[in-house]
């Protein structure tokens, strides 16, 4: 079974992945396809007793994901990027880990990999603040991610591309590491 | 019709996150369109470059100040319209939005990019 069969069963009802469907306004459609790790999902929907930080941030959220779906001019720098793996010098993505980065205040890092030509799965979430720490907990959270990516996707690999726009359309290099 | 029917806090925070992100990309759009430099921008702006590529690239927060500062350092003027939902259309490569009759008009805050003389 192809990942993509694999994603739509997942996003069955009650299943793993939820699809991310931002309103949408006028002529704008789902023109990229974000799967997002129902947990994950839960969390930026969730408003009960949440603070207007807490909403605004999520908001935020919701709003940076849009873009992606709505096929909008996206980068491979402050959108999203390939997240570099330390510990394996030269084997820095095969891993096929990327971090989707809203940009505004306070920030979260949205891990997860491609499924295929402009369908992202997000996987797990992290404070940027957290995430400054150290080195070790961007390793942690690439290790979470593929963990939870064989969970989903038994021997199915994560999809890895050359070039930029193998993994997505309308989208500006600005990384300089490909 | 949206009038009188109560608004999620969730939304109007999701709706401002657009908004906010189109005047970002507008103001980027129109940097790359000048033919100007972040040096350029930083002296007549009298700030520090690296205040002008935060801006740029995103990191700093955006306040009207900030879009006029940078609008006026570009030679342009903010316009804000104020667009239906119905009316809202994708945005295209250069993070414009067009009106339905495709004319071409931006409905970006930061209007025409031509530098004035």
């Amino acid at each position: 079974m192809s990942t993509v069969l694999m994603i739509r069963v997942h996003e069955q009802p009650g299943g793993q992945l939820c699809r991310f469907k931002p309103k949408l306004r006028g002529d704008e459609t789902e023109v990229r396809k974000l799967s997002v790790y129902r947990e994950l999902h839960d969390w930026i929907y969730a408003e009960a007793e949440a603070s207007d930080v807490t909403m605004e941030a999520k908001g935020h959220v919701r709003g940076h994901l849009g873009q992606f779906v709505r096929g909008e001019l996206i980068d491979d720098y402050y959108f999203m990027k390939r997240v570099e793996d330390r510990r394996f010098p030269m084997a820095m993505f095969s891993h096929g880990i990327w971090a989707i980065s809203p940009r505004f205040n306070p920030q979260y890092r949205f891990f997860g990999a491609f499924a295929t030509h402009d369908w992202f799965v997000a996987l797990n979430k992290q404070s940027r603040d957290a995430l400054e720490q150290s080195e070790a907990c961007w390793h942690a959270e690439i290790d979470t991610s593929t963990k939870l990516w064989s969970d989903l996707f038994p021997g199915r690999p994560v999809f890895i591309g050359d070039t930029l726009g193998d993994f997505v359309s309308n989208a500006e290099k600005l990384d300089a590491r490909w | 019709m949206l009038v009188g029917k109560a608004l999620s806090k969730g939304d109007l925070w999701e709706e401002y996150s657009i908004n906010l992100h189109g005047a970002y990309e507008a103001m980027r759009s129109a940097f790359r369109q000048s033919t100007l430099t972040q040096d350029a921008i930083a002296e007549s702006l009298d700030a520090d470059k690296s205040l002008i590529s935060r801006r740029l690239n995103g990191s700093e927060n955006l306040t009207f100040k900030t879009l006029s500062f940078m609008a006026s350092a570009m030679g342009c003027r903010l316009t804000v319209l104020f667009t239906p939902y119905k009316d809202v259309r994708k945005r295209s490569a250069d993070g414009v939005t067009f009106r339905t009759d495709d004319t071409a008009e931006v409905s970006d805050p930061i209007g025409p990019l031509s530098k004035a003389a």
